[in-house]
């Protein structure tokens, strides 16, 4: 398996060991799925393509839609841009759940620029681990600065020290900027964990939100990955269900609610009802498909420049080897010469003036590649009751509470 | 499956099709008038058409003590009322509730649709699709909705009501299931017990919870540009065989496209052969993936799962002027969603719609020589029902204009 966006900052030991990080990932998810009663766990999934010759996109919305539901799309949009008083993004680890985050960057409340990324936290503990040096150089080119140091990355363990393995500095990595969840529950105080160099207030290295994972993602996939037929409630014929009766009916390791897992979820269990076998695309990744530009205007209603966008952290399309774009970050911001800041861009589809980074996310397509087998065999099975799962609001109405009892409501 | 909250005239349930006659009146508040003056004219509006509908014409009324009251046939139409983004601007001063996020004026922006161009018609109008009001008539007859229309502008202009009628619009269902391109059309609509979920608003804002949005787009459709291409050019955009409508599945080494070894469903076939033909299984073939019926459910999703972006499609064919060049024909496009998200979408994304005028390959630019063109457009909240008519909660409750 490549690198997530074909990147080629690995050395062979380094892709080794992400090879190795995604077989322990999916045997992880394919044991839990076991644990769970998921039946046949990890039957349909494969790593290796091989024959699987049918290649098909997963794609969603990057803006958190089951914050937008439980609190209505104003209050979530707030909620989601929520930091702390140094800058640290409590919105978005507590809620930024579909496989995209961003970090805001504003003077006084101007909007400069938006940054977004879907990169997995697994693959940054692995380039930690064995380009210590390129990690530096990525942290660097992020936050801007050369001020970076190896300490806001590795905490006290000076990662050229002679003889330290690649899992003492990968671990040292994920104690310094990735959240450590064994202890707190709240968002703004797991978010003090984060080293500022990935919580937002310098930079925005890796996903951090619990289920923006290479573990979490495998959970999804293997669990969706069940056979699942449901009688019709008004033609009384079967039919494939959707996300949230799947979920409901066969237990999926997934949350109703969003634009993502329900998606994932619906497709995959119909894979696996139709006989095929599903391996993730290669790259394995959540790439941004697209952004959809045209949706924003300057400030006189003229479209946005195409220069205004960056996307990185992948590679461009080669439709002659059938190679599709592969990028994991997203930067918008104005050329240093334009006549208007990113936060002077007004979103077409609302009138309004872009104010948070969700308002960006809402035009940003993601995808989730899957190759599978080609034709039918449909499983044997009778269809059941289709029964719907409900999605559940209390945590994001705990953030929300918090969000305004910290001032930050009004 | 019927609905408590949703207005009539949206033709969900599976025993119950849109009736094939359809005409959209669309009116806006006068200028200067109160809240209060316009509320009131809409509830005389909407009171005066409940009362055709049980066969009252007011031309009819009786005048003398020996008359026996005249009536007309009954229930020959249903009606609902929407409000457009023009009811919820600050400076008209009618709208106390909170404008919907999405419900947003089409004329922004050198195109409503990346892919979807205004019409030329030589004038700069693009605004005829919008108004503070769109009352959606559907009926047995065009008479029966003409007479809906023309009963309210004389009700109007009568009794001097605070309202002016601006545009109309008519349009009729075919008798063959098929459109003006010539293929079968609505055959991918959603499955009936999934489609209240893409129609009915779950909130924000809360006011709508149970009520829906209405997409009115007039597309012109240029049958001489259409009809230049081969059948094999129609069918790799959009998707069908013309004249089975069985999807297409792959294409062969001569570029001829191939369709699902399925057959029209009767009531012999499996429900997964009758999955394949409604629901379009994704083929995995970027040629067929780039087709119409592809691009608009490139999920393959339920309504109920909100990335699949699912909208439920009632649209009327319409034919314009005739003249020596040619016929103007298209579709009075109309979609109900649960969010106007869904639809802008669909409108929007590259490999969706946002790239490609129809169908096929997708373009780095529009095309000089579109097929299919907007002539009027307009996005309207349709409130639950409530008395004494949708959405009378929505005004102002005041008696001057601020």
């Amino acid at each position: 398996m490549n690198p997530p966006g074909n990147l080629e900052e690995l050395g062979q030991p380094g892709r080794e060991a992400w090879e190795a990080r995604i077989r322990t990932a999916l045997d992880a998810a394919i044991a839990e799925g076991t644990d769970m009663g998921v039946v046949r766990a990890g039957e349909h999934l494969r790593l290796d393509p091989g024959r699987l010759l049918d290649r098909r996109s997963l794609d969603w919305p990057a803006l958190p839609q089951h914050a937008v539901e439980c609190l209505g799309r104003n209050n979530a949009l707030r909620l989601l841009d929520w930091t702390g008083d140094a800058g640290q993004a409590i919105g978005r680890l507590a809620h930024q759940d579909e496989y995209l985050e961003w970090r805001v960057v504003r003077a006084g409340d101007e909007i400069q620029r938006i940054e977004m990324t879907t990169e997995l936290p697994e693959y940054w503990e692995v380039l930690a681990g064995y380009e210590p040096r390129q990690l530096l150089a990525l942290a660097r080119k992020f936050a801007r600065t050369a001020e970076v140091t190896f300490e806001d990355l590795y905490g006290s363990l000076d990662p050229l020290t002679p003889g330290l393995s690649a899992d003492e500095l990968s671990a040292a990595f994920a104690a310094t900027c990735l959240p450590k969840r064994e202890s707190v529950d709240r968002p703004e105080d797991l978010i003090d964990a984060v080293g500022s160099i990935n919580d937002g207030v310098r930079g925005l290295l890796c996903m951090i939100h619990r289920d923006n994972n290479l573990v979490s993602l495998f959970r999804l996939m293997v669990s969706s990955l069940q056979p699942h037929l449901v009688v019709d409630s008004v033609t009384l014929r079967p039919r494939f269900p959707s996300g949230t009766e799947a979920i409901g009916g066969i237990g999926a390791i997934a949350t109703p609610g969003r634009n993502s897992d329900p998606l994932v979820v619906e497709r995959l269990s119909r894979f696996a009802t139709e006989g095929r076998s599903v391996a993730p695309g290669d790259p394995l990744g959540v790439y941004i498909r697209s952004l959809q530009l045209h949706a924003l205007a300057m400030p006189d209603d003229s479209d946005v420049p195409l220069e205004w966008l960056h996307l990185s952290r992948g590679n461009e399309a080669d439709e002659e080897r059938g190679v599709p774009a592969s990028f994991q970050r997203l930067t918008l911001e104005a050329p240093k010469d334009a006549p208007a800041q990113v936060g002077d861009l007004v979103v077409r589809r609302t009138g309004e003036p872009l104010r948070y980074g969700g308002q960006l996310a809402e035009l940003v397509q993601l995808t989730l590649r899957v190759q599978t087998s080609e034709g039918v065999t449909l499983a044997p099975m009778t269809p059941v009751t289709a029964t719907e799962s409900e999605s559940q609001c209390g945590e994001h109405r705990a953030t929300w509470d918090a969000f305004v009892s910290a001032g930050m409501g009004s | 499956m019927s609905s408590e909250t949703l207005q009539p005239g949206i033709y969900f349930e599976r025993s119950v099709p849109p009736p094939p006659a359809w005409l959209a009146l669309l009116l806006n508040a006068s200028r200067g008038a109160t809240p209060r003056q316009v509320s009131e004219a809409v509830g005389e509006v909407v009171a005066m058409l409940t009362g055709l509908q049980e066969g009252q014409l007011r031309e009819l009324s009786v005048t003398r003590a020996d008359e026996a009251p005249a009536s007309i046939p009954l229930h020959t139409f249903d009606f609902l009322l929407g409000f457009g983004t023009s009811f919820f601007s600050p400076g008209r001063g009618l709208a106390a509730a909170e404008k919907p996020s999405h419900l947003v004026s089409l004329r922004r922006g050198r195109s409503a649709f990346p892919a979807l161009p205004w019409s030329d018609h030589g004038s700069d109008d693009t605004d005829r699709g919008e108004a503070d009001f769109f009352l959606q008539f559907t009926g047995a007859t065009q008479h029966a909705v003409s007479r809906a229309a023309v009963e309210v502008v004389s009700l109007v202009n009568e009794q001097t009501l605070p309202l002016e009628p601006v545009w109309s619009f008519d349009g009729f269902q075919r008798d063959d299931g098929r459109s003006w391109v010539g293929f079968h059309d609505g055959v991918s609509n959603l499955e009936p017990s999934q489609r209240r979920a893409a129609i009915e608003c779950r909130g924000d804002p809360d006011w709508n919870r149970g009520g829906t949005y209405l997409a009115f787009l007039r597309i012109d459709i240029s049958l001489n540009r259409w009809r230049t291409l081969t059948r094999r050019e129609q069918e790799l955009i959009i998707g069908r065989n013309k004249l089975t409508g069985v999807p297409l599945e792959s294409i062969d080494e001569d570029g001829t496209p191939l369709t699902m070894p399925i057959s029209p469903p009767t009531d012999a076939s499996s429900w997964y052969e009758r999955d394949a033909y409604f629901n379009i299984a994704d083929s995995g073939n970027p040629r067929i993936e780039a087709t119409h019926v592809n691009r608009v459910n490139q999920n393959r999703a339920s309504p109920s799962t909100p990335s699949a972006h699912r909208i439920f499609r009632q649209g009327y064919e319409f034919l314009g002027r005739v003249s020596p060049t040619g016929a103007d024909v298209g579709l009075n496009f109309i979609s109900f969603q649960s969010d106007l998200r869904h639809l802008q979408q669909v409108l929007g994304l590259p490999g969706w719609l946002g790239d490609a005028n129809f169908g096929g390959d997708s373009h780095a630019g529009q095309s000089a020589d579109p097929v299919f063109s907007l002539a009027a457009g307009g996005f309207y909240a349709v409130p639950p029902k409530e008395s004494p008519f949708p959405g009378a909660r929505l005004f102002l409750a005041q008696t001057t204009m601020s």
